[in-house]
């Protein structure tokens, strides 16, 4: 495939480059696991490849999950609402907007004035909706989704996508080639898993027009975060933080906050999932 | 476009060499706009709603959207909320418009700048003093004394 990102590849995820066997095996449901679990102990090694095999079957028509759904009762399960402070947003420059002419009407209930032509935001607005989308994130991460980075910023692409790299998740910081989520058959020539949330650190394209994952995204009704500078619309994305899209230091900024949500998210998962081994160990002990 | 595609009298020969069949020009689709009616959790709610979506293929962040919804709805057609953005502007803006050439600022020092004091030292005496044109002339003239005692480019008498 001659893509220009290297890092855009859902398709790693089907063949267990990051889930651990195990992981794989808590997939499936608990009955089928224990039988095969018996069968392995009963006759070992003798038929490794069916058993991986029917682990695969079990995965693509059984899609239960670990159960998760007791941290949305907390209101702040993560405590991502300790990870920034308007100060902190203050020094890293999140409240420069662009020039006061090309605001956009969608955007004029996130801004504090209008200094010296220049559009100023308000950052106790910015704090909360940037707590929101991290809160977001880090549930994500907690359900085992696939989170990918877009941006089209060329003076940051390398943060970004070693951001990404980091967590685990994807990126595309490149161009933008119109059908990349829409079309992902006539791109990737296999089966493809769509990522579960797309996080855009800038929503304009090279060109200035809004960048077209935007739409793409919310046509496969797939939620998205994105930071809206004060000449983009906030309209289609569903997780909006206004604030400074181009200076290196606040996107450097936006991608730590990030990188530690899905961390907590993912750490919580792994705490899970070991909890869940081994109170099957136990159950298969007894019996 | 072409001008030959265009011309009414070629395709009307063309009509009338292929008897009568007239073929229509080629028009791009014009693509999906569900992105443009509700939001994604109304249009998934309405996809489980009709059964369109078994339970099991219900994607991960429905459950969170339901918990956690956005403080606005992410609507396309949302209308903008009737918010009169302010100027802003401060007292010490009438100092700041009067100082003719500014210094130039070394931006990776963290020492707090010549006009920052300036700035400070007017605030400082406007609360004893009432007459804000004069205090500005005496700052400035005062400033434009040290520079040149000082021998460097600051602030040009007036």
């Amino acid at each position: 495939m001659a893509l220009p990102s290297t890092l855009f590849s859902f398709a790693s995820r089907l063949f267990s480059v990051r889930q651990s066997h195990v992981a794989r095996m808590i997939h499936g449901t608990r009955n089928s696991l224990a039988a095969v679990q018996q069968n392995s102990q009963g006759s070992s090694a003798a038929v490794p490849n069916d058993t991986d095999f029917d682990f695969a079957d079990s995965e693509s028509t059984v899609l239960a999950d670990i159960e998760v759904d007791d941290t949305l009762e907390h209101k702040d399960f993560f405590g991502v609402k300790s990870l920034c402070t308007p100060q902190i947003l203050f020094k890293h420059k999140v409240h420069y907007g662009h020039k006061g002419t090309s605001l956009d009407p969608g955007m004029k209930q996130f801004v504090y004035g209008i200094r010296s032509s220049h559009v100023i935001f308000d950052l106790d607005i910015t704090n909360y909706h940037l707590h929101e989308a991290l809160n977001f994130t880090s549930h994500i991460a907690l359900r085992d989704g696939i989170i990918l980075f877009v941006a089209r910023l060329p003076h940051c692409a390398h943060v970004i996508e070693k951001t990404a790299k980091d967590c685990g998740e994807f990126a595309h910081t490149r161009q933008w080639i119109p059908g990349t989520l829409t079309n992902i058959k006539g791109f990737q020539h296999m089966e493809c898993r769509l990522p579960d949330l797309i996080i855009c650190l800038s929503t304009l394209s090279e060109f200035g027009n809004e960048h077209p994952v935007i739409s793409e995204a919310a046509k496969l009704n797939i939620p998205t975060i994105a930071i809206v500078d004060s000449n983009c619309s906030p309209n289609l994305v569903t997780y909006p933080v206004p604030g400074n899209d181009d200076t290196p230091s606040s996107i450097e900024l936006y991608c730590s906050l990030f990188q530690e949500a899905i961390s907590r998210g993912k750490k919580e998962r792994a705490r899970r999932i070991e909890l869940l081994e081994k109170e099957i160990t136990k159950e298969m002990g007894q019996k | 476009m072409s001008v030959i595609r265009n011309n009414a009298l070629v395709r009307r020969i063309r009509k009338h060499i292929s008897d009568g069949y007239e073929r229509k020009p080629d028009v791009p689709t014009p693509g999906t706009r569900f992105h443009k009616l509700g939001t994604i959790f109304s249009r998934t709610t309405g996809l489980i709603k009709s059964g369109a979506l078994p339970a099991e293929e219900i994607p991960r962040w429905y459950s969170v959207f339901k918990a956690f919804p956005p403080k606005y709805e992410p609507r396309f057609n949302r209308p903008p909320l009737d918010v009169v953005v302010k100027e802003i502007y401060y007292p010490e803006d009438k100092l700041r418009a009067k100082i003719k050439r500014w210094e130039t600022f070394d931006l990776k020092s963290t020492k707090t700048s010549q006009s920052e004091k300036l700035v400070a030292k007017y605030l400082e005496m406007r609360k004893s003093r009432d007459d804000d044109d004069k205090l500005i002339e005496e700052l400035l003239q005062s400033q434009s004394g040290d520079r040149n005692s000082q021998s460097s480019p600051g602030v040009v008498k007036t």
